[in-house]
């Protein structure tokens, strides 16, 4: 059992972990091409697992399997370093990278949220045309239309469509590029529009179960990185001619 | 204004043999992203142009910040790398074309900005931290091997900062925190990457020329994943 126990908390494992998951996602960067990397922006990552063969998706399985054993080490190591020195250390030389390490396990777990339970539609619609979201939301697109550089130009700088439904009332809300608007976790963002004598809107609705667990994580994760920035800063070099 | 750029990178080559060039290599250097950033009413940070200049200053900036350190106060070797290699992404910047483009209404927004002045902060500070680690290997200073540890924590800080506002901007921008692109590949192996090293520390002084080693390849992977992918490879950061 303490074999098994060293084996779990060892910094060797850890190292090479970290390795492996860099060498695996480097793989998969060159392996991802074409429709299949299209894809997998497309659906939820546990759909496109199943829907592509291993041919296709080996290099995220083996990521994944490093990963999962990565946060195993994770967590180990950290309950190994706060049962040694909980009693004996400060808090400040202990607590820092226990939150670094609380905010990765808090991200890898909303990713897997989202992996298993997120939500990515497509949506081709008409202005005056309406759709309903997956919550049974009726949503009409009452206007579209585009973003021009306040200086001219004729390209547009985006798109902007006009949102009515229940929730809105009667006046609507516009989304734009980095404004969606949001209805019970789904958030409808506008992708591009086709103008026209009846402009088209390409929208996209999304869900992300794993958000507020990720946005947790990186508080966790920042307050750790800023405390240790500050125990780390306080540490002097040797005065020249001691080393 | 390209007369600045000119000026910095002169001055930032210059630098590597007299090392009170360098802070004015710098001002040059601020003075031309602040001008350009007047011109086109926000930070210059699109494209190959704008962003390989606002990184060869950045690198100067930190560069001269981590000459603060007692160890490299004096130390003519630094500053010559630092200034080279400051001086030779400032050459590179000229060779790429300047776009006065509108801003595409998807990175008008302050977590676009956020980051990616906190990535270039990241790469300066990889890129230093190279630098210390080669004089490292080279005269074993101990001293350095510290310097070493506080650039790479410093530079992960903020690339982990980068990631965090790169995150809240896509949730807004396409609807999710993560997109699975060569990009986001890369900047996740460059993320763990130097989660590795700052770990192999834990190690102690017998695994410190592999630590130097690993440092000095973790720039190679930097400039991978922010010139090398974006020229070569398809993503939503492709230049």
């Amino acid at each position: 059992m303490k074999k098994l126990w060293n084996l779990l908390i060892s910094l060797e494992i850890g190292l090479f972990l970290l390795a492996l998951v860099c060498v695996a996602m480097a793989a998969g960067s060159f392996a991802l091409t074409g429709e299949v990397a299209g894809a997998l922006n497309a659906m939820p990552l546990f759909s496109w697992l199943r829907e592509f063969p291993l041919s296709n998706t080996w290099w995220l399985w083996l990521t994944i399997i490093f990963l999962a054993l990565l946060v195993l080490n994770t967590l180990c190591c950290s309950a190994d370093s706060v049962i040694q020195r909980f009693s004996r250390a400060a808090v400040l030389a202990w607590l820092p990278p226990q939150l670094i390490h609380a905010g990765f396990l808090l991200i890898v777990l909303a990713h897997l949220l989202s992996s298993l339970w997120g939500f990515k539609g497509t949506i081709e619609i008409p202005e005056g045309g309406g759709f309903q979201m997956p919550d049974g939301t009726a949503v009409q697109v009452a206007r579209v239309g585009a973003i021009f550089s306040p200086g001219g130009g004729e390209m547009p700088l985006g798109y902007k469509a006009l949102l009515v439904s229940q929730q809105t009332g009667q006046g609507g809300v516009t989304i734009t590029p980095n404004h969606p608007w949001f209805s019970n976790g789904y958030g409808v963002y506008i992708k591009h529009a086709e103008p026209g004598q009846q402009p088209v809107a390409f929208l996209e609705v999304h869900r992300e179960p794993g958000a507020a667990l990720a946005l947790a994580g990186t508080v966790l994760f920042t307050l750790g990185n800023l405390a240790l920035l500050y125990t780390r800063s306080r540490s002097r070099e040797l005065p020249l001619g001691e080393s | 204004m390209k007369a600045l750029l000119l000026t910095f990178t002169a001055l930032s080559l210059c630098g590597a043999f007299n090392r009170w060039l360098t802070p004015i290599g710098l001002a040059a250097g601020l003075g031309y992203l602040g001008v350009r950033g007047w011109s086109l009413g926000r930070l210059p940070l699109v494209g190959p142009h704008d962003t390989i200049a606002f990184f060869a200053v950045s690198l100067t900036l930190m560069g001269l910040a981590t000459r603060l350190s007692p160890s490299l106060r004096k130390a003519g070797w630094f500053n010559a790398a630092a200034g080279i290699t400051a001086g030779l992404f400032g050459g590179l910047s000229l060779i790429f074309p300047v776009r006065d483009m509108p801003l595409p209404a998807i990175l008008d927004t302050l977590w676009f900005e956020l980051h990616v002045v906190l990535a270039f902060f990241a790469y300066a500070l990889f890129g230093v931290g190279a630098i210390v680690s080669g004089g490292w290997l080279a005269n074993r200073d101990r001293n350095l091997m510290d310097i070493q540890f506080k650039t790479a924590l410093a530079g992960w800080s903020f690339f982990s900062a980068s990631m965090i506002a790169g995150g809240i901007w896509g949730y807004y921008a396409w609807g999710t925190y993560w997109l699975w692109t060569a990009k986001e590949l890369w900047t996740a192996i460059l993320w763990l990457f130097y989660a590795l090293l700052l770990h192999l520390r834990l190690k102690g002084a017998k695994w410190e020329v592999l630590s130097a080693w690993v440092a000095i390849f973790g720039f190679v992977v930097t400039l991978f994943t922010y010139l090398g992918v974006s020229l070569l490879m398809k993503s939503s950061h492709s230049f």
